[in-house]
């Protein structure tokens, strides 16, 4: 530090070029130099828990890592492991049902209910944050509620089909029953965030075209739908992306209801994966399913994209 | 929204029948929504029978046991488990905070080389699921260098697990935030800005005293969202957290489920406890959250 | 660290972690939290601490534990880390993948294979050689102390066997006009039949309670108790072959087949628990298969049910015979202090302190000295006398992955989709699969 401020003095002696000092200031007062200062943290984070992982976890793929027996690589045994076995092939069709199960529906419910709290009502306010409820409510919260909904021998639901005549069904444990179980969970879960992303949105939408789709009726409706809704494309867009995102990564309701059961029928690729690798030891299978649930949401997203862009234009 | 507001109070509302059938709509979503969290409150006070009983009764029978509260608090220690989650929780909330605004400015208002190369792939990390790394995340966490007897290299000991920190690192950053950190500052007003860096004040000043202070809103959303994601946490303390002294609220609820059985009414009773911050937190920072949303790039 | 949790160095390092992503402070996170030792190592010159995993415990275990054991033993603090069965093995993994093991911990039946393959449990033949005379190995059951035995090492020492027989409600039993209860697979059959109650469709009490919902072990651990009465067998003896396509196995398969889907004495799934309440407790089911928890259960939660219920020997098939679940203390291998752990393990494990924690769960005590023990009740007695009938588990070290495969076929058959013929050649089909990946 000294011999710089030596070096500087010396330089406004000669009083030619900018000095180190000034240099030095101006560096740091430039843009560049604020923009990495900022990013530095934020950045270094990230790569530790997102980037980095990644690329460890392909190697990891190629390996026969199982924390206690020497490392070695097995070349692309774990992907042949994967798609040899059924039980696999199960898991990621379960993942893309799950989503294809509650996206759709979900967007179009939490669509609509934007659209009816858009509408000149009193007790927006109350409305919200009744629908936003279950968003609040953790996964542990919310598995232990249904679970108890959904008991053969006790629960709510089976007495409130009764009504309608139905028998007591076996939720959670009917393989034909477990998924669009889970899948109603995560509706409801789900519904009040989405609602409220599409409510902000609706609140740009100009003036006069919510007018219009305020008047009450079949007429309004249509408004909604072929004028407004056209207009929140990028936002359906961005919701479904999240949305199937978040579905595929659902792990939580899975570990502590169905354990991917009854008869494999809720085992996603992330109980998949966290069972070969926390069950099993066999990290390397489960890095190399890691990764096949990496490609998936990407061949999805990609999908989302153009789907919704082509209708766009 | 202001003006459908201002029309409705000079008309008073009109009960058309079209009006009815939206109220209508929405109570009925509303009962969806609100049921599962009545019936939890209702279970939370009853008595075993009462909880046993079919057809199920949402008022109890055999009177109302609020001792299900003491017993639930005083089975998995709550108080303590209410103070860690809290530490962790507000550590990660205020890092996510200023974190994210932070980057959120520099992406929104500085030009610098590789930004669009950097802000990408950040979008791109979003797609990546948290679930799906935890293994390479904990074994980073626990190589985490100069940490719990680890050496430079993270060797020799076991680096943050077993400790707050370990729990709050993977949580510190949410791209997320950043994501909605920036889309309020594109469409902040640069004027005030401009006049203050032509007056001689530094990038990094503009941002702490004309930005930042103006970003309640997103930082009213980003509390709650980053309040809501570690509050709730389940998986990653699970992984982290092995002794019960450090354990989360949502780890000692599961433990309420044993292999004798469920203790439905303690499970309960529990859960509305843990449940009741983030209910408090929501109805402080609502105002927020419309607002925030609204003006970030959500809107399109 | 562990006895205050939020204490003001802690407090300090983690505000740092924070500041340091805030502030810049440290260009890294990864500098902040530096100098502070994880917490787990006690500082020298303090009292040493020992931490201990529990997962077999009750509310009761919990008081004793906490009041009785862990105070007096005086060598070291204690720290406890109560868990739960369906999370604990994945807790366990992880918690060696980071090298942060509790010193001695409980596990379950299937693990002594797996901890001595993967080397995570010390062998303790010295200390045992070593070990008191008042201590006494010797008071363990035989059979007990073979399946804590790989590879003619003992990895562990048994805590608690969970030995199920076969339960009945006196009142079902009268109701029905039987002279006793069954003695052997026709009798059941015929008692199930008569005590199931239907209306209309549904049926409104189990004759026999065979599973509950939710989990594999829920169909696999009651096969395994059919499966040994028919002198059936899970693997070949050298580990190296799946032999459930065997007929004693196919058997016994076809006789839970039968009760289940042909008579249809309970709905499959079969009924929960009501919180704590088994089926048979409240009820629910005329008899099942249990261990000592539906007398717990009853005492504690249901006195009125308690006299209706009565246990007997194994029935008598092929042979009489039943299937035995050891649990087991592990000293971890990366314990810092293994003697003192040896040490807090004989303190557990001692005739005085296994009688005190077996009576605060009603669990099966190891010790054959215990059988006259104050807490163990005549029931409990019935099923002590059954230990000379046990099996245990074949100790292959994969066992909780070779188990998969089944439980899915087992699924399939006891839902009625499946022969039980198709479905032991199919689960040996799979279970050989992973077993020959090994060889």
């Amino acid at each position: 530090m000294s011999t710089l401020t030596a070096d500087s003095r010396r330089a406004v002696n000669v009083g030619a070029a900018p000095s180190l000092q000034e240099r030095w200031q101006r560096f740091t007062g430039s843009e560049t130099f604020t923009a990495y200062l900022f990013l530095m943290a934020p950045l270094l984070i990230l790569f530790a828990i997102k980037i980095y992982p990644v690329f460890y976890n392909v190697f990891l793929s190629f390996t026969n890592y199982d924390l206690f027996s020497p490392l070695e690589f097995v070349g692309l045994k774990n992907y042949r492991d994967v798609f040899g076995a059924e039980v696999n092939i199960k898991a990621i069709r379960n993942t893309i049902l799950f989503a294809v199960g509650a996206v759709p529906i979900g967007t179009t419910l939490a669509l609509v209910v934007a659209g009816l709290l858009n509408q000149p009502i009193r007790g927006r306010i109350l409305f919200r944050f009744l629908f936003y409820l279950p968003v609040i409510t953790s996964v542990v919260v919310s598995a232990m509620i249904w679970r108890y909904i959904y008991s053969p021998q006790f629960g709510l639901l089976n007495y409130a089909i009764g009504f309608f005549g139905i028998p007591p069904q076996q939720w959670l444990n009917d393989p034909s029953l477990a998924m669009p179980s889970l899948i109603i969970i995560t509706i409801w879960g789900a519904l009040g965030g989405h609602m409220i992303i599409f409510l902000a949105a609706l609140q740009d939408v100009p003036n006069e075209l919510r007018e219009a789709a305020a008047i009450d009726g079949a007429k309004g409706w249509q408004t909604y739908l072929y004028v407004v809704v056209p207009l929140l494309r990028p936002v359906i867009l961005f919701v479904v992306v999240t949305y199937t995102i978040g579905i595929f990564r659902n792990f939580g309701l899975i570990f502590l209801l169905t354990q991917g059961g009854p008869q494999n029928t809720t085992n996603t690729l992330v109980w998949e994966v966290y069972q070969n690798a926390f069950g099993y030891l066999r990290f390397g299978r489960a890095a190399a399913l890691a990764m096949v649930l990496l490609f998936t949401i990407l061949v999805i997203t990609a999908l989302n994209f153009r789907l919704l862009r082509e209708e766009n234009t | 929204m202001a003006a459908v507001e201002t029309r409705n109070r000079l008309m008073g509302p009109r009960l058309s029948t079209g009006l009815i059938a939206i109220y209508g709509a929405l109570i009925l979503v509303a009962i969806a929504t609100t049921m599962p969290f009545l019936w939890m409150v209702a279970t939370s006070v009853k008595y075993d029978p009462d909880i046993f009983s079919y057809p199920p009764r949402w008022l109890p029978t055999q009177g109302f046991d609020f001792g299900n509260y003491v017993d639930a608090y005083r089975a998995i220690d709550m108080g303590r488990l209410f103070r860690n989650t809290a530490i962790v929780t507000v550590a990660d909330v205020l890092a996510q905070i200023l974190l994210g605004a932070m980057a959120g400015y520099v992406f929104a208002r500085l030009n610098f080389p590789g930004k669009k190369v950097i802000f990408f792939s950040l979008l791109a990390t979003m797609m990546v699921p948290f679930e799906v790394l935890v293994l390479p995340i904990f074994l980073l966490v626990r190589a985490f260098p100069l940490a719990g007897g680890n050496d430079l290299l993270g060797q020799g000991g076991t680096g943050l697990l077993n400790t707050y920190s370990g729990v709050i690192f993977p949580n510190l950053v949410s791209v997320f935030g950043i994501f909605l950190f920036r889309q309020f500052f594109v469409a902040f007003p640069r004027e005030v800005e401009e006049a203050a860096i032509i007056d001689g004040c530094s990038l990094s000043r503009v941002f702490w005293t004309i930005l930042l202070p103006n970003a309640k809103p997103v930082m009213g959303t980003m509390a709650l969202f980053a309040f809501l994601w570690t509050w709730n946490d389940f998986l990653w303390p699970l992984l982290v957290i092995k002794v019960d002294s450090l354990n989360t609220l949502q780890l000692g609820l599961s433990s309420f489920n044993q292999e004798t059985g469920t203790r439905w009414a303690e499970l309960m009773a529990g859960s509305v406890m843990v449940t009741i911050p983030v209910i408090l937190l929501y109805l402080f920072l609502q105002r927020f959250l419309n607002q925030g949303i609204a003006t970030t790039g959500l809107k399109g | 660290m562990n006895k205050q949790p939020l204490s003001r160095r802690s407090f300090l390092r983690l505000s740092a972690v924070t500041a340091a992503g805030v502030a810049l402070v440290a260009c890294a996170p990864a500098a902040a939290p530096s100098g502070e030792s994880g917490g787990e190592a006690a500082p020298s010159g303090e009292r040493k601490e020992l931490s201990i995993s529990i997962v077999d415990y009750v509310e009761e275990t919990q008081k004793v534990l906490e009041d009785d054991l862990f105070p007096s033993f005086e060598a070291a603090a204690i720290v406890p880390n109560y868990t739960a069965w369906d999370r604990y093995n994945e807790e366990m993994t992880t918690a060696f993948a980071g090298g942060v093991t509790p010193d001695l911990f409980q596990g379950g039946a299937v693990w002594a294979p797996q901890m001595a393959k993967r080397g995570w449990s010390l062998a303790l033949d010295d200390f045992i050689a070593a070990a008191s005379d008042e201590w006494n190995w010797a008071d363990w059951f035989p059979a007990l102390q073979d399946d804590a035995t790989i590879d003619g090492k003992v990895v562990a020492v048994p805590y608690r066997f969970d030995i199920r027989s076969f339960w009945y409600r006196q009142d079902v039993l009268d109701e029905v006009g039987a002279a006793g209860p069954p003695t052997n697979w026709e009798e059941l059959r015929e008692f199930a039949n008569a005590a199931t109650v239907r209306d209309g469709d549904t049926i409104t009490r189990e004759g026999f309670h065979y599973s509950s919902p939710g989990g594999w072990q829920n169909d696999l651990q009651p096969y395994m108790y059919f499966m040994e009465m028919a002198d059936g067998q899970f693997l070949s003896d050298d580990l190296s072959t799946c032999t459930l396509d065997s007929d004693p196995c196919i058997e016994a398969m076809q006789y839970v087949h039968a009760l289940i889907v042909e008579d249809k004495v309970q709905p499959y799934p079969g009924f929960e628990n009501q919180g704590d309440l088994l089926p048979i407790v409240a009820g629910m089911a005329g008899s099942t298969m249990s261990s000592s928890d539906p007398e717990r259960v009853a005492q504690q939660y249901a006195p009125d049910e308690f006299e209706q219920l009565q246990v007997t020997l194994p029935l008598q098939h092929t042979v009489q015979a039943t299937h035995v679940w050891v649990n087991k203390w592990f000293i971890s291998s990366l314990s810092k202090e293994p003697e003192l752990t040896w040490d807090l393990l004989t303190h557990m494990t001692g005739v005085e302190n296994q009688e005190k924690y077996s009576a605060s769960g009603l669990y099966q005590p190891p010790r054959q000295s215990l059988e006259n023990a104050a807490f163990m009740t005549d029931r409990m007695k019935v099923l002590f006398q059954s230990t000379t009938y046990a099996r245990p588990y074949p100790k292959h070290w994969r066992l909780i992955e070779l188990f998969r495969p089944f439980a899915q076929e087992l699924e399939l058959c006891l839902s009625g989709q499946q022969s039980p013929e198709d479905t032991m050649t199919k689960t040996c089909a799979a279970i050989n699969e992973i077993l020959a990946e090994d060889a």
